[in-house]
């Protein structure tokens, strides 16, 4: 994997990513770098910067913060692409997973339909085509009754397999990068970790940058860590050193404080 | 089983309903001493007392009554001898016909009003606008009648005043109770855009890459939409009932105008023809209202299929 | 960021709003310098500003400003009288189906079915025409009672979310009298929905009121209500036009403010 790292531009690699709101600086200068295939996990108290990082990669975030720094996904710079031309990134080439699945769907839409929404827009395929993926993808993603669950409604399926459904739509056009924003909070601790083995295998090509409060769940799936604490990364290492042997005195107040810290482990 | 809830329901008020009004017009009015005219002797008035049995005691004057309205008997008017009920169902469909033009104007303002508003908090031309919806909700719907009376077809003289003769006499009576109607209903679509435009399922969309008229179009409108349903269907069934003071300003020959027309003249069979009239379109209304938000709304259907 | 500038302004135009209507209610037509009842067929409808008529005069010659004056205090008298016999038997009826047992629940219900199909605005024309010359304590009393519903169906429906909450709950458990539940845990969390609810059925009483005195029913003959004004006021829309603008926009006026004061009692709630 490293030897393929270096051969290869970084799935991700941010520079210098600063984001305000009006006069107040939230995040002063954020560098990371994620390889192909790796999975890094962003641990950090609520507030900490840690979500509004994550959401300015895909340009998402609200009008009233501002943000610049350079963003390049595969070697390019998306940082300087047009709003309409980062609209073919977001759900192409960066997939996002969200914290409360059942209000990331639209209630009136079913899940297969957003599905195929963004397999056309992304992969111009025709109508019939786009749907076979999608039932495939959710199939993929151990939705159960193939065809039952690409028409089935948000409310009609458990928490899990809303989580489930909203993996496979950050995954279904291939993207280059996944960003997974507090993906198990909203969910039972053994569905927790279905849905973490779910995104740990299905993610292998793409690179994954992993957003969470819970240094555990982090520790189960990610090849690194890095903690954050107000806006800035205090310490970045390879998940089983930081674990180990944390250096920075806020990483381990974080990990005393990680309710069962190693139970995923 | 939720039809025979309503069915069941309607009976319930129906009958609620021509109780208290028949209670009420009896307590308070003598409807022989109308019926007899003025100037008629005490005999009279008794001999008319004793032909519409208005001298039986109350309760069984209401079990009479009551057993009538299970055949839709509601007598005939004190006024001129036609059967209530036939009344009443002449002046139903003026009455439909300007709730449905309402309506119709009603949305056409509203949706888009309502959208376009929903999508920003700022701005002067958005601002203004709102500043103008405050106010229009501070004009009882009357007064708006006069108002635009005074302008259009007095001052102006672009429209007729009065009337109900054609197109040119349907714009006032229509304008004016959308005046009052629209108001409400952009603030609440209004409301709705924004709830969805700032709400994770669109911020899901995005982060797929919708664009921004995928977003408006397939997302907000039809959750914004499907929100206001109830309030549309609130402000129909308003409409069968409530246009009581805009019909008679316009002399329009709905069942409004009817009701204070047979109230002021103590016709009692009319008044409770009208109301039973009224009560039905209320109903069938707030039915429609109701099963159309089902249809809709998936998550309703669900809930219904699992009873 | 915005907020803190700008409710001084609305909370002293609706203080000075408030205070005039207070005067108003205390001097009446004395204010204009006229008796609303004098009438002086020499000067029948002369313009606003003439001859110490602020507002004018009538087909009779009657002060505008006066008649005015006088409707104020008939609309704010009215709408006050209902909107408390509303409030009053509306939040018992609530307070009480919603601690009851599920009979009064189930009356509850229906109540809400039934008014939700039944307008009020119907019930009381056709009664107080009924009733004839009705005067003051019949038109309150009626529209009291037909509107009380609007305020159990909000009771009911907080008051019962309030009797789940842990403090209520526990409070009952210690075996605190029910009156002392209501008055020490569940009225205090009603304030908020109340008082907005209480300013817009003032506002909605103006209206109800103003209609049926516009429609010859209710008020006695003759009485300056704004209703009876701008009905008066139809012969003369052209020739004098401050006939049906003076009582129109003092009545939006008054709505208005209303309706800024609720929402302003919402916001402030939320």
């Amino acid at each position: 994997m490293n030897a393929a790292a270096t051969s290869m531009p970084p799935s991700l690699a941010v520079a210098g990513l600063r984001i305000s709101a009006g006069g107040k600086v939230l995040v002063p200068g954020l560098s990371l770098t994620i390889g192909r295939g790796e999975i890094v996990g962003m641990v950090g108290a609520s507030g900490s910067g840690k979500t509004i990082s994550a959401f300015s990669l895909a340009r998402l975030l609200p009008d009233t913060l501002t943000q610049s720094g350079e963003i390049s996904l595969e070697g390019e710079r998306i940082d300087r692409l047009s709003e309409s031309e980062m609209r073919k990134v977001r759900g192409g080439r960066i997939g996002m997973v969200f914290q409360d699945p059942l209000s990331s769907f639209n209630p009136l839409r079913t899940v297969g339909s957003i599905l195929v929404e963004s397999i056309c827009r992304h992969q111009r395929l025709p109508a019939r085509q786009a749907r076979e993926l999608a039932i495939d993808t959710l199939a993929t993603m151990r939705l159960p009754g193939r065809k039952a669950s690409v028409d089935a409604y948000p409310h009609m399926l458990s928490g899990g397999q809303r989580q489930r459904a909203m993996i496979g739509l950050a995954l279904v056009n291939r993207p280059a990068l996944i960003i997974a924003d507090e993906p198990t909070t909203a969910l039972d601790p053994t569905i927790q970790l279905q849905i973490l083995a779910l995104l740990r295998h299905q993610a292998s090509s793409a690179a994954c940058l992993f957003i969470t409060h819970d240094i555990g769940a982090a520790s189960a799936i990610c090849d690194r860590l890095a903690v954050m604490n107000e806006g800035e990364i205090v310490e970045e290492g390879p998940t089983d050193r930081l674990l180990a042997s944390p250096t920075h005195p806020f990483t381990r107040e974080l990990l005393s404080h990680a309710p069962g810290g190693a139970r995923f482990r | 089983m939720s039809a025979l809830r309503g069915l069941r329901d309607l009976v319930f008020v129906l009958l609620a309903t021509m109780t208290v009004l028949f209670f009420l017009l009896r307590l308070t009015g003598d409807p022989a001493v109308v019926l007899a005219g003025d100037g008629a002797s005490p005999a009279q008035v008794e001999a008319i007392r004793a032909e519409y049995g208005f001298d039986e005691p109350l309760l069984v004057q209401y079990a009479v009554y009551a057993g009538k309205l299970l055949t839709l008997d509601f007598g005939t008017s004190l006024a001129d001898g036609t059967p209530a009920l036939e009344k009443a169902l002449i002046s139903f469909p003026a009455t439909l016909f300007l709730a449905v033009m309402a309506l119709s104007v009603n949305l056409l303002i509203s949706l888009p009003a309502g959208l376009w508003l929903g999508q920003a908090r700022s701005g002067i031309a958005r601002r203004t606008v709102r500043g103008i919806i405050t106010v229009m909700q501070g004009f009882p719907g009357f007064v708006i009648a006069l108002l635009m009376i005074n302008a259009f077809a007095v001052g102006l003289e672009w429209l007729p005043t009065v009337g109900f003769g054609g197109p040119a006499t349907w714009i006032l009576p229509t304008l004016s109770v959308v005046s009052f109607l629209a108001p409400k209903l952009i603030r609440v679509i209004e409301a709705n855009t924004y709830a969805a435009l700032t709400s994770n399922y669109v911020r899901t969309a995005k982060a797929s890459g919708a664009p921004d008229n995928v977003i408006l179009w397939r997302h907000v409108a039809p959750n914004a939409l499907l929100g206001a349903i109830a309030l549309v269907g609130a402000e129909f069934a308003f409409m069968l009932t409530g246009l009581v003071v805009i019909e008679t300003i316009f002399a329009w020959p709905g069942i409004g105008w009817l009701l204070v027309q047979s109230t002021l003249s103590l016709d009692f069979p009319v008044v409770q023809a009208v109301v039973f009239l009224m009560v039905v379109g209320v109903f069938a209304t707030n039915a429609l209202a109701e099963h159309l938000q089902a249809a809709l709304d998936p998550r309703i259907g669900n809930a219904r299929g699992a009873d | 960021m915005r907020a803190p500038r700008r409710i001084p302004v609305l909370a002293l135009v609706l203080t000075l709003v408030g205070i005039a209507c207070l005067v108003i209610m205390v001097f009446g037509d004395a204010l204009s310098g006229h008796d609303h009842r004098a009438m002086n067929l020499d000067r029948r409808l002369a313009p606003p500003l003439t001859d110490g008529h602020l507002l004018g005069t009538d087909e009779l010659g009657r002060d505008v400003l006066a008649r005015l004056l006088t409707g104020l205090r008939w609309s704010v008298a009215t709408a006050l009288s209902a909107t408390f016999i509303a409030f009053m038997i509306g939040t018992t009826f609530g307070l009480v189906a919603a601690r009851g047992q599920s009979a009064l629940g189930g009356v509850m219900r229906l109540l809400t079915t039934f008014t939700q199909a039944f307008p009020p605005f119907v019930l009381a024309v056709t009664v107080i025409a009924v009733m004839g010359d009705a005067g003051f304590f019949s038109i309150v009393l009626t529209l009291g009672l037909v509107t009380w519903p609007v305020f159990s169906r909000v009771v009911y429906a907080e008051a019962r979310s309030l009797f789940e909450r842990e403090h209520v709950l526990a409070a009952e458990m210690t075996g605190m009298p029910a009156i002392r539940l209501f008055v020490r845990h569940v009225l205090p969390g009603l304030v908020p929905s109340l008082s907005v609810l209480v300013v817009f059925h003032f506002a909605d009483m103006i209206v109800a009121e103003s209609a049926l005195s516009f429609l010859g029913i209710g008020a006695p003959l003759g009485a300056a209500t704004w209703g009876a004004m701008l009905s008066e006021s139809r012969g003369y829309m052209l020739s004098a036009p401050w006939l049906t603008l003076s009582p129109a926009l003092a009545m939006v006026a008054i709505i208005v403010c209303a309706h800024a004061l609720g929402q302003h009692l919402r916001n402030a709630s939320r």
